[in-house]
């Protein structure tokens, strides 16, 4: 599938700035190096201040906190997951042993969402961390176009504790931008009635779940996107996955590119993004995500052994912050699954990337019936269907068995369909399941009102099987 | 004493103030906006001092 030819492409935008077009110039040699350069720093500095890592480090052999390669780094730095950094907030609450600066030193306070069911990670972040945090959010968007004088959109909910609800706010004021933060404020008619009075709007973030009920109620209303926002020049998505019929609606409906990052609260910020090249690849391959590794050392790893998986492989992905000072993840094991790319294999520049589109969670896989399923399959085979608006799945079980069953909703701007056609969406909704999952599941169709609250970050599955085994 | 280091801060922020518009001048598009926000920062501390007459 190539990309939608009615969006024009962006200006190239490394030509604006010269410190991009240096970062782009770099070898793969001297990026390593300075990662090398970075990531002694960063050891030192937490072998004397952080309780947690000195005793990581020295329980590797990793005495003094000195590191002499990139691979030694990478082989004995012991990794941690989320659930350690639950355990030493525990031990040591508010922030745990990582702090890694004077605890005076914090002035801002980023948490995960929570929505794991684990507990929250709690980050302390200092002055400068709040500048990298607006950077580390401002330089994708710059990339994807978004300048000084332009008017954006952000419908992530604003403010809080979290990484995402702070970071924007800051990037669009360092570019110079103008921005409305809608996100969590307003219903999503309210929102469309803000951008139609505004008029002049150029930028929109958005989750992906969000950004498809946006366009569904905008084209619900009978409002074309890109003839109410002519000016519009950037769509900027994260978080979730997405089948690329999908990228290609949106792409028309709004008459631009469509751009993807890839960011967590332990990237203080975005860790990658399609730069200015969009979501689609060459030959119907999906596009990639240049990952900003003068910014963040990101290894994609085998899970089980935790060896670097070769090309085109999936793996999880391992996150060392090369700019951050409180909180530092190093040798973090985010549980994100992506698929890697080599620096070799993009087209340029030295950075590594990762497929765009496809993000998943080793957490959230799900074994059913001997195979191994991730939500993003389901996401992929019931969104190339343009009618359905969304879905939520459960996987249960009855008699013994483990059934799975996915309720579809018609989308808002397709209520016209009718009883035949919608019997044969949810068979054809069925056939791509199967096509996809090699698993036939029930589908039935319900009414969109029972997807109130999707529209943020959608966790569309539960998993009952447990109930079904009481006696 | 006080006074002398006053007017030493007053004179250090006219000097940054100097600088951060200097470097805002900056035609590196991803850099400008950040220089224009250490600018108004600047000023904004200079802005803030002004009622004790701390500004140059």
């Amino acid at each position: 599938m190539a990309a939608p030819s009615i969006v024009p492409a962006l200006h190239d935008p490394f030509a604006a700035s010269p410190l991009l077009r240096r970062f782009a110039a770099v070898t793969r040699e001297e990026l390593e190096a300075h990662q090398l350069r970075k990531v002694q720093a960063l050891c030192a500095r937490l072998y004397a201040k952080s309780g947690y890592y000195r005793d990581r480090m020295d329980k590797a052999g990793l005495v003094g906190g000195v590191i002499d390669s990139l691979d030694r780094y990478t082989k004995a730095f012991p990794t941690s997951a989320k659930a350690d950094f639950l355990e030493d907030q525990k031990d040591a609450p508010p922030f745990g042993r990582r702090l890694g600066v004077d605890r005076d030193e914090v002035v801002h306070i980023s948490m995960t969402s929570g929505t794991s069911g684990q507990g929250q990670e709690i980050y302390g972040r200092t002055q400068r961390d709040v500048h990298m945090l607006g950077y580390l959010h401002a330089l994708p968007w710059y990339m994807a176009g978004l300048r000084k004088g332009d008017t954006a959109i952000n419908c992530v909910p604003a403010g809080g504790m979290t990484t995402g609800g702070w970071g924007p706010g800051e990037a669009i004021r360092i570019l110079g931008a103008t921005p409305f933060h809608v996100g969590g404020n307003l219903s999503t008619d309210a929102k469309i009635d803000l951008m139609l009075k505004l008029g002049g709007i150029h930028f929109i973030y958005a989750s992906t779940n969000y950004l498809h009920t946006l366009t569904e109620t905008l084209l619900a209303r009978g409002i074309v996107p890109r003839e109410a926002f002519p000016d519009m020049h950037g769509l900027f998505i994260a978080a979730e996955g997405y089948p690329l019929e999908w990228a290609e609606k949106i792409e028309e409906h709004w008459g631009c590119r469509l751009q993807e990052g890839y960011g967590s609260t332990q990237l203080n910020g975005f860790g990658g993004s399609t730069a200015a090249a969009g979501v689609f690849g060459d030959k119907g391959a999906r596009g990639l995500i240049r990952l900003f590794e003068w910014e963040h050392l990101i290894e994609i790893v085998d899970p089980v052994t935790g060896a670097p998986v070769r090309p085109g492989e999936q793996g999880e992905m391992v996150v060392t912050n090369l700019s951050v000072e409180g909180s530092p993840a190093v040798r973090f094991r985010t549980g994100d699954a992506a698929v890697f790319v080599p620096w070799q294999e993009c087209g340029g520049a030295a950075w590594n990337a990762i497929e765009c589109g496809m993000i998943g969670r080793f957490d959230d896989m799900m074994k059913i019936r001997g195979n191994n399923i991730w939500p993003s399959m389901f996401d992929a085979a019931v969104f190339a269907h343009p009618q359905v608006g969304e879905y939520k799945g459960r996987v249960y079980t009855r008699d013994g068995k483990t059934e799975v069953e996915v309720k579809i909703a018609v989308a808002e701007h397709q209520s016209g369909l009718g009883a035949e056609d919608r019997a044969q969406l949810v068979q054809s909704v069925r056939a791509a399941i199967k096509e996809r999952s090699n698993m036939w599941v029930d589908v039935c169709e319900v009414p969109r009102s029972e997807f109130q609250g999707f529209a943020y970050k959608a966790r569309r599955w539960t998993d009952e099987r447990q109930d079904g085994y009481r006696l | 004493m006080a006074q002398a280091d006053e007017g030493h801060e007053s004179r250090l922020l006219a000097e940054m103030l100097t600088l951060a518009h200097r470097l805002k001048e900056s035609e590196d598009a991803l850099l400008a906006g950040q220089y224009a926000h250490l600018h108004a920062r600047v000023a904004a501390l200079i802005e803030l001092r002004s009622l004790a007459g701390m500004t140059l």
